[in-house]
Formats: C-alpha cells, structure tokens, sequence
C-alpha cells in the first residue's frame, strides 16, 4: 500500500509541479506547443497555451485522484481483520500503548517495503507515459538524476511516516472497551474517508470558481463531493446506503447482502474509488465528445490545431485508462479484502452444502452491488455538465457521457463477474475448514 | 429354514480412514458403520480427532487414506458440486464451530439450504421460523449470530440440520454449550431423526449423559478407536 502512495504522490508532482515549472521557464513561447518538438517538461506544452491550461490541469488532476482514492483504500485494507486481532489481544490483557507500538511497527515494515518498489514501479510508469507516447503527448518529463537520491530518502520517509501513520490510526477496537467494538463503528465511512472527500470537493469548488466560466465542471463535481461528504458524515454510509438490502429472494441475494452489511467499509472504500474513476472517465467522455463533435460556430477550430486537440484527446485516453487500471486494482483489493475478512462466512456457507460456483457467484454480486453504482453516478457526474454544455450548443458530442455510463457500467460489471471468476482459488482457500475456527 | 432379515445398506460407512495435518496425525485408521434409525455417540479425550473424523464422514475434508460411503456413494468418486448437494440435500451437519452465516438474520441462516436448492423464499423463510420454534428459538428469528448467545447459536444450528428431514444427522457437540433442561431438549429432536424417521445419528459429544441416550459408543484415543461398546 505505501507503493500505491508513493506512486500516487511521485505522479502528481511529476504531472502536475514539473508541468508547472516548465510552463514558467517557457511562458513566453508559444513555439513550444508546435507538435513534432520535444518539449521540455511532459504537460508544459498543454500549459503554455492559454486556452487548455484549465483543461490541462484538470486533466492532471483527473489523473492522479484515482490513484490517491485507491492508496486511501490501500491503506484500509484487512481493517476488518486487524480490528478483530486488536479486540483478541486486548482481551488477552494488551494495552491501547501496546496495539499502537504493534501496529506502528507493522505499518513502518509495510511501508518499507513498498518503498523499495517505488523506483521500479515509476519506471514502469515512465515507460508507458514518456517513451510509448509520441513526442508531443508525452506525459511524464526525462528521468532525471535526483531522482536516485530521492529513492532512499522516499523509502525513510515512508518508513517514518508509516510507523506515524499506524500510531495514530485511532484503535476503532478499544474505544471504550474490547468487546464494545460493535460492528456499527466498523461500518461507518472513516472520518478520513469524510475529510477526503470535503478537502477534494472543496479543491475542486474553488479551482473552478477561480477558472469560471471553463470551471464549472469541477465547480459542479466539487459541490457534488462536499454534499456527498455532508451526507456521509449524516448517514453513515454514502454510496450504499444505511443498510444493503437483498434484492430477490435467492440464497446468492441473501448472502450477498449478508456479506455487504458485514464489511460495509471495505465496500464503501471501493465504490469511492469507482466513483473517483468515474468522475475521471465522465469528464473524459465529454471533453472527446466534444473533439468528436465540436460544438458549432467555434471559430477557433482548424486544421492547425487539430494535431493540438489530437493530443489532448491521448490525454484524456490516458486519463481513462488510468481510470479505468485504477478500477480494477480498486475492485481486486476489493475482492481479496472481502475475501480475507468474511473467510469465516465463506467456511461455514461451503460446509453447508454450497457449491464453490455459487460461492463465486456471491463474490460477484457483492462486487457488482458495491461498483457499479458509484461508477454510473460518477460517470454522469463527471460528464453531464460539459456535455449538456455541448448538447446546448446542439453538438450531439453531449451524449457521450451517457453511452460512457452506460459502457462503463456494463464493463465494470463484466470485469466483478470475471474477475470474481478468476479468484476461484482464493474462494476455494476460503471454503477451508481450518477458517471455521477463526472467530 | 426362514431367511434372516436383510440387513440395510449402511447409511455411512468409513474404511481405516486416516488423516494428517501439517504436524498432527489426527486420524490413524478409523473403520465405523452407521446403520438406518441407529445413533452411535463418538466420545474420547481433546484433540483425539473426533471432529476431524465427522468432517471426514461429511466429504467436508478428503482424508489421506481409507475410503468414506455416505448414502451408498463414495465420497472420493464425487466431485465438489456432487458432494456440496448430497450434503445439502440428504445430511444434516452441526458442526462445533459458528458455521452461521455472519450478518445474516438467523431466519435466513435456517432457511439458507432450502434457497440454495431454488426454493421459493417466502416458503423456505416459514419453514426456517417453524424448525426455530422447535427449538425454542421463535423470539430470536431475526436476530443476527453476533447478537445471540453461544447456545442460541448452537440451537440455531441444530434447525438448520434438521430443516431438511435429512437421512443422516452429523453433529459436533451439538449441546455443549447448553444448560441440562436446553440440552436434553435439543438431544431429543436430534435422536428423534433416527427413532422416529428412520435417519442415522453420529453424535460426537464428551458428555457422558449425552453419550449414554446412543444405541453404540464408539471411543478414540489418538485418532485411533480405543473402545467400542454396544448400549441398547
Ligand atoms: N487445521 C488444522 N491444522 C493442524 N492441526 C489440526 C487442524 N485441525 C485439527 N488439528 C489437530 O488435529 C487433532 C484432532 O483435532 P480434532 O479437532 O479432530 O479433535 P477433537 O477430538 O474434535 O477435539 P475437541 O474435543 O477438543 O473438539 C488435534 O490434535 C488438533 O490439534
Ligand atoms: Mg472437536
């Protein structure tokens, strides 16, 4: 999990702080948007050039939000898991002091670790976004030496700030006492979970105050995020309500929703991710909609600047597959997280007389019950204020964000069954009998 | 010269089966038959095996050696899907740890055979309070496991096996964590399978006054069979 942090923090400083300083040193050229010259940093062309600047930085933050939504879910994984382990030990005599001590040194160990891949794992990133892409739509800059000396100071830091991180997690488990630890506590979004979503609705409000008339997108998705937050702080659960329900009165329905109320906030961490990489793949539709389709009467549009917009549309295709690469992880940690957490429902339901299809079909449920939704509404979100801005004009480019709805919707459905499908071994590992003896 | 009466095929048959975990041998070579309407009680000292060697008679655990027949069909020859609906269908397993579905109302836990053979939910759910009220459990139907007491559950458990009027009745210490009067209760709805519907009952308990209602008593030592005993 520190990897995907690490990963996150290195891509918004990299796509967006050395855009930025790049876009100062060349603030006087305009020859540097010429396409077919290597420009200096990776989106200063995009920034030197007035009119896309706003596009261009929401674009950058379409890009790196995903990745930080999922490090936040990252860093909850097995939550339901460790609260149980904490209310064992402190049954067994430990105090909070104690839970702090083990957690911080398991979480500085984690974050050691994943500090270690980063450099790997930026490289990776480097590959597909500087030397796979042409010149012009290059997104990430040249490595540049510092960036070794930066490696083992990021794997400190990290190491620090992990041990810091894992004393601070407030012990959910030990609030009053051990055995007060009530699923209710569990169940509710995190208070960090609630200030994310305010400090990046509120972000995105005062971005797009700043850029009006061009921001009212993420002024439109900034108030949707703090009324969200808002909600979340009042009802507990944004994004699947006070209590999943079954819908259908089949045994999967059933178990489904059993296993949803049970690990509510594994849940909720992935559909808010899905419904960052929504929002992402909304904004992305409309904006290539309107590239597809421009809107009428725009006087700026020729043949000149069709290579311009061609690379700002490998943007936005880079911004959906990030998205999109996001999801996925987002609904794999999902998955092994329920996995992990619910080993015992799993055991007892196979020693009933549950085939493992129909275990895997519960599994499925569960991811499509938590994914789809939000990805839907962040799709829509994401998307319908650029395209009803485009359909005003009568450019039927507007539509794009409803078939984006509807496609990403239909895919990250497919994507729960199969993926569901592909972790028939974990559930099989699950179903064993040794995991009816964990409480 | 009259013919002697044809001895019914054995509803569960296991051949020296044996069986190891990582470290421990659990199951040395255990042979037991258990006969239509006959009860045998399997007692012995902690950590002899017993629970693994009813896991083994469920098809729940493939063991390393010997051979299992449950209902006339060997365990080793069916697949996963095969033996996950024989279990459902036709046997009836209490087992010793929570095996209820964690957050599922225990209504839903009791009916949850019934819907995973396509039954119709409003039919299984009424089904699901009738075998919760034999147990004395009606109050408690809608109650979550987390919510209800150590033998609530294990009462809750004992419905479930039984919603389905099964053939062959496994239970783990089906009263261990119930009081005298509770725990005779549930002991007769588990013997009345076999006295009264014909089915066969392995009861593994470490209770001696539970041990003793058995037609047979069979004791492990070590994963082995120390002692058999015929009572009634
Ligand atoms: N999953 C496992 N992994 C390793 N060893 C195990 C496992 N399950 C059981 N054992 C060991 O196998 C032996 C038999 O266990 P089993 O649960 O069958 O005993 P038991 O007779 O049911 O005991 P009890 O009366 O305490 O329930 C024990 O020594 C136990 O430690
Ligand atoms: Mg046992």
């Amino acid at each position: 999990m520190a990897l995907l942090v690490a990963v996150a923090v290195l891509t918004v400083h990299d796509t967006v702080l050395s855009g930025v300083t790049s876009y100062y040193r060349d603030a006087d050229g305009r020859q540097v948007v010429e396409v077919g010259r290597e420009p200096v940093g990776g989106l200063a062309p995009f920034l030197a050039e007035p009119g896309l600047r706003p596009g261009t930085a929401i674009a950058a933050v379409l890009l790196a939000t995903p990745f930080l939504a999922l490090a936040v879910q990252a860093l909850r994984v097995g939550g339901v898991l460790e609260q149980r382990r904490e209310r064992q030990l402190s049954l067994a005599g430990a105090a909070p002091a104690d839970l702090r001590r083990l957690r911080a040194a398991r979480t500085a160990a984690a974050f050691t670790r994943g500090g270690f891949w980063v450099a790997p794992a930026y490289l990776v990133l480097w590959v597909l976004l500087h030397p796979a892409l042409p010149p012009g739509a290059r997104l990430l800059p040249r490595l540049q030496a510092e960036l070794l000396v930066a490696w083992p100071v990021l794997v400190l830091l990290l190491r620090w700030g992990g041990a810091a991180l894992g004393a601070l997690t407030p012990g959910a488990a030990h609030r009053r006492g051990p055995l007060d630890a009530a699923p209710a506590t569990s169940n509710a979004p995190s208070r960090a979970h609630v200030a994310g979503l305010l400090a990046l609705g509120l972000v995105l409000v005062a971005g797009g105050w700043w850029w009006l008339p061009l921001g009212v997108v993420p002024l439109a998705v900034g108030a949707a995020l703090v009324l969200l937050a808002v909600r979340a702080a009042t009802r507990r659960s944004v994004f699947t309500g006070p209590r999943p329900r079954a819908r259908g009165g089949t045994a999967v329905a059933l178990l489904a929703a059993a296993q949803r109320r049970g690990g509510l906030a594994a849940a909720t961490g992935t559909s808010a991710v899905l419904f960052v990489c929504g929002l992402s793949f909304g904004y992305t539709s409309a904006m290539a909609g309107s590239l597809l389709f421009p809107p009428r009467g725009g006087t700026e549009y020729d043949s000149e600047r069709l290579t311009f917009y061609l690379s700002g549309a490998g943007l936005a295709a880079a911004v959906g597959a990030v998205a999109a690469a996001v999801a996925l992880a987002s609904l794999l940690l999902g998955l092994t997280d329920h996995l992990a957490g619910t080993r015992r429902a799993v055991a007892s339901t196979a020693a009933l007389g549950t085939p493992l299809r129909t275990l895997v079909a519960v599994q499925a449920r569960c991811l499509v019950r938590s994914a789809v939704p939000p990805v839907v509404a962040g799709t829509l979100l994401g998307g319908l204020p650029l395209g009803i801005a485009l359909l005003a004009t009568s450019s039927p480019g507007g539509l794009a964000p409803l078939l984006a709805a509807l496609v990403g919707g239909a895919a990250v459905a497919l994507a729960c069954h199969l993926l569901a499908r592909a972790l028939t071994g974990r559930v099989r590992a699950a179903t064993g009998l040794e995991n009816l003896r964990v409480p | 010269m009259t013919a002697a009466p044809p001895i019914p095929d054995p509803s569960l048959e296991l051949r020296a089966v044996a069986h190891s975990y990582a470290r421990t041998p659990a199951l040395r070579g255990v042979s037991l038959t258990l006969h239509p309407g006959e009860v045998v009680a399997v007692t012995g000292p902690s950590g002899c095996g017993k629970s693994t060697l009813l896991h083994a008679a469920a098809g729940l655990l493939t063991p390393q050696a010997g051979s299992v027949t449950l209902l006339g069909r060997d365990l080793a020859r069916l697949d996963e899907t095969e033996r996950a609906v024989l279990r459902r269908r036709e046997v009836g397993i209490v087992l010793q740890y929570g095996q209820l579905v964690p957050d599922l109302p225990l209504r839903d836990n009791v009916a949850l055979p019934l819907l995973l053979d396509g039954g119709d939910l409003a039919a299984a759910r009424t089904a699901a309070h009738d075998a919760l009220a034999r147990v004395g459990l009606a109050d408690a139907a809608g109650a979550v496991p987390q919510e209800v007491s150590g033998g609530q559950a294990q009462r809750a458990a004992v419905a479930r096996a039984l919603l389905t009027s099964p053939r062959v009745l496994l239970a783990d210490e089906p009263v261990a964590s119930l009081d005298a009067t509770g725990g005779r209760q549930v002991l007769d709805l588990l013997l009345d399978v076999a006295r009264r519907d014909g089915g066969a009952v392995l009861l593994v308990t470490h209770d001696n006054t539970a041990a003793a209602l058995a037609d047979r008593e069979v004791r492990l030592r070590d994963g082995a069979v120390e002692h058999e005993a015929v009572l009634r």
